[in-house]
């Protein structure tokens, strides 16, 4: 498997520090936004998931 | 690209293991960078860990977890604990430790001469003992003194950054543990230049006018050390860099 065509799916925690507690809201909201940016082909390759769907954008 | 959290909720493991699936099919590893990791303990209602520990052992996405807090990461992962779903999995941790003097003034060097700008040793010892060898404060620095070509005005606002910056993030650390907030300033302020266990004990007493149980302050202290703002140097406690040990 090639690690240099990797596909990289970065979740950035930071603006939670000031917060108390975390929900999985937040987890899901962060990794959707991660997920943006995949090419094209991977996302429509993700939608089947039960809770995903394709933007029209 | 819509994810729902709602009634009808996406499974964080149905998504590692579609991941999975694309990995194997387009023949690219999938990896899963999550940065400052140890936010992840604030996690109410869901355990993160067991798609983790699903992923882990039966699908090919793989982890990246990355943490200024090393001992928090460690904690939310229980690898140590029978009871979690990663116990005994197998991890590589990679630290990052502040430069050591020689390697932090030849950073700088080599900073400087990309902007072919010649600043001198003693100086550059200077913002070392000053601000200590995390490579961000030493490029801050750098990039202070590119833009105003004065060493103090750019050493103080180094300083003033680094300090605002940790007092940030000690009043982010201190979210869920307002009770024990004097104790904790007390803990930092003792360990200001160097204090052993003892040492710290006697200054809580000190302040409370009561015994304090010796279980909780080596607690109150572990939690110090996890959250890298103390390290264990051979007896003693002291501030994990210089910064530190200012903004107290």
């Amino acid at each position: 498997m090639k690690e240099t065509d990797a596909l990289w799916i970065y979740l950035d925690l930071r603006k939670f520090e000031a917060k108390g507690y975390l929900s999985y809201r937040d987890i899901v909201l962060e990794l959707e936004k991660s997920l943006q940016g995949l090419p094209k082909k991977i996302k429509k390759m993700l939608v089947p998931i039960k809770g995903s769907q394709l933007s029209r954008s | 690209m819509k994810l729902s959290w709602g009634n009808e909720k996406v499974e964080l493991s149905d998504i590692l293991e579609r991941l999975s699936d694309i990995s194997e099919k387009e023949n690219r590893a999938v990896i899963i960078v999550i940065d400052e990791s140890q936010e992840l303990r604030k996690l109410k209602g869901y355990n993160l860990l067991s798609p983790i520990a699903y992923a882990y052992d039966n699908l090919s996405t793989k982890f990246i977890l990355t943490g200024s807090e090393i001992g928090m990461v460690h904690k939310f992962l229980k690898l140590n604990d029978p009871k979690s779903p990663l116990f005994g999995r197998a991890m590589s941790d990679v630290v990052v430790k502040p430069f050591p003097k020689e390697v932090a003034l030849e950073f700088m060097r080599r900073g400087f001469d990309q902007f072919s700008v010649k600043v001198e040793d003693k100086l550059l010892e200077e913002v070392y003992e000053e601000v200590g060898g995390i490579p961000g404060w030493l490029t801050y620095y750098g990039f202070q003194y590119i833009q105003e070509r004065d060493h103090k005005k750019a050493l103080a606002k180094t300083i003033h950054s680094g300090v605002s910056l940790i007092r940030r993030e000690f009043n982010n650390f201190l979210i869920g543990r307002e009770v024990a907030k004097r104790r904790y300033y007390t803990i930092v302020k003792t360990c200001k230049k160097g204090g052993r266990w003892s040492d710290i004990r006697r200054a809580l007493e000190a302040q409370e006018g009561l015994k304090v149980d010796d279980k909780k302050v080596t607690e109150l202290i572990q939690n110090l050390v996890d959250a890298s703002f103390l390290v264990k140097d051979g007896e003693e406690y002291r501030p994990a860099d210089v910064l530190i040990g200012q903004a107290f």
